[in-house]
């Protein structure tokens, strides 16, 4: 399975890649929406998992461009408790999921494996 | 670092570039807020009041770190798959991310302390501006500003109370963040802090500028005036400014703004060299 992880906090950004590719899959990372647009045109990516707060273009904002251009991919938005406010939960409606930071690595786990082409 | 020319004279007199003037002359004395260290820690609070969503974001990042390593690792373990190396190499990250959450709580707490002034202390304007942005730097990045820090090297000491200081710098990039958030989220967004020394003049010249639409000419000269703001109701406290004049003026500096309409605002801040005493002391070696 390919993912793609945006997220411009490069710690987490980090850790998440190397532990997803020490689960076997197969990980591309960028630190802003637009590089994670351009990777998706590249790469035959299942998964954009995203950061939902970022600089220039945020989370939601990927979400929505992202099913422009491949209305199949799938995106996880990761938030900080205080990002969400009701309308940005409301336009995030087409996210596959939504975690909750700092959040369970197993639950993501789930996730992944949940989904139809895992 | 390339050391620019240094700025000793107010900018030039173009109609489009107006120092702010010194409150006596627009009629105004610092006298409410000079003596009374209440109301300028009641401000720090009000600032820090501010900038919480974006600390409780930047305290987030290393929780949320901690959290996937932790629960990577145990799941890892109940699979017996987590090789030695990879776990020296998670606890050291741990030990990193619980470091900067450290530093991070330790650093509000002194931030937000209620202690009095040490306004003949020597301060370095490396570690007060390192600290200010340790507290603004993510709500910052997450406004998509950008921040250029350009600081002489080996800058001396400047005479004026450190955490004082550090509410000049938090202040006065608030209001840059404040003014960039009304330009277009397309619009490049950056706030340039850059220092360096005069020795001739002792004293360390520090300029903290945004490219922010400006400040129209008709308020420019109020700005350091207590309460004036053009902010909404419930939004800042109108002290800001003024809190700032008052902690330069204390540490025996000044400051003036210059802003020109659509190219952004900058404070030019001379602050004086500590005294040679105090500097003398700093550099005792501990018994």
């Amino acid at each position: 399975m390919n993912i793609i992880i945006v997220d411009d906090e490069g710690i987490v950004r980090d850790i998440l890649a190397t532990i997803l590719i020490d689960n076997g899959f197969d990980v591309q990372t960028a630190d802003s929406a637009q590089e994670g647009l351009r990777l998706l045109t590249e790469s035959p990516a299942d998964f954009i998992i995203t950061d939902f707060l970022m600089p220039h273009m945020d989370g939601v904002e990927l979400l929505k461009e992202a099913k422009r251009t491949r209305p199949d991919i799938k995106v996880i938005l990761m938030s900080g408790h205080m990002d969400l406010d009701g309308s940005m939960t409301a336009s995030a409606g087409d996210a596959y999921a939504v975690l909750q930071k700092p959040f369970d690595f197993r639950a993501l786990m789930d996730l992944l494996s949940a989904a139809p082409h895992a | 670092m390339k050391t620019k020319q240094p700025q000793t004279e107010q900018p030039s007199a173009a109609s489009t570039h107006r120092a702010v003037p010194e409150p006596a002359e627009t009629g105004w004395t610092g006298a409410l807020l000079s003596h009374d260290g209440q109301l300028i820690h009641a401000a720090r609070l009000a600032a820090l009041g501010e900038i919480a969503a974006g600390i409780a974001h930047e305290m987030n990042q290393p929780l949320a770190a901690i959290q996937m390593i932790a629960t990577s690792m145990l799941a890892d373990i109940e699979r017996g798959t987590l090789p030695m190396e990879r776990a020296r190499q998670w606890l050291g990250t741990i030990n990193e991310q619980i470091s900067r959450l450290s530093w991070i709580i330790g650093h509000l707490r002194s931030f937000s302390r209620n202690e009095a002034p040490e306004l003949l202390a020597p301060s370095s304007i490396e570690e007060v501006a390192e600290n200010a942005l340790g507290l603004v730097s993510a709500q910052m990045r997450h406004h998509g500003i950008s921040i250029e820090l350009e600081l002489e090297a080996s800058l001396p000491s400047v005479r004026g109370d450190g955490r004082r200081l550090e509410q000049v710098f938090v202040n006065l990039l608030s209001n840059a963040r404040d003014a960039l958030d009304t330009l277009p989220s397309t619009s490049p967004k950056t706030v340039r802090i850059r220092a360096h020394a005069l020795p001739e003049r002792r004293l360390v010249a520090i300029d903290i500028a945004d490219n922010g639409p400006g400040i129209p000419e008709k308020i420019r000269e109020h700005i350091f005036e207590p309460f004036f703001t053009t902010k909404s109701a419930g939004k800042g406290t109108g002290l800001g400014l003024s809190i700032v004049h008052t902690i330069i003026a204390e540490c025996g500096g000044r400051i003036i703004a210059e802003s020109r309409p659509g190219a952004g605002t900058t404070f030019h801040i001379e602050l004086p060299l500590a005294q040679p005493a105090h500097a003398e002391h700093r550099k005792e070696p501990t018994p």
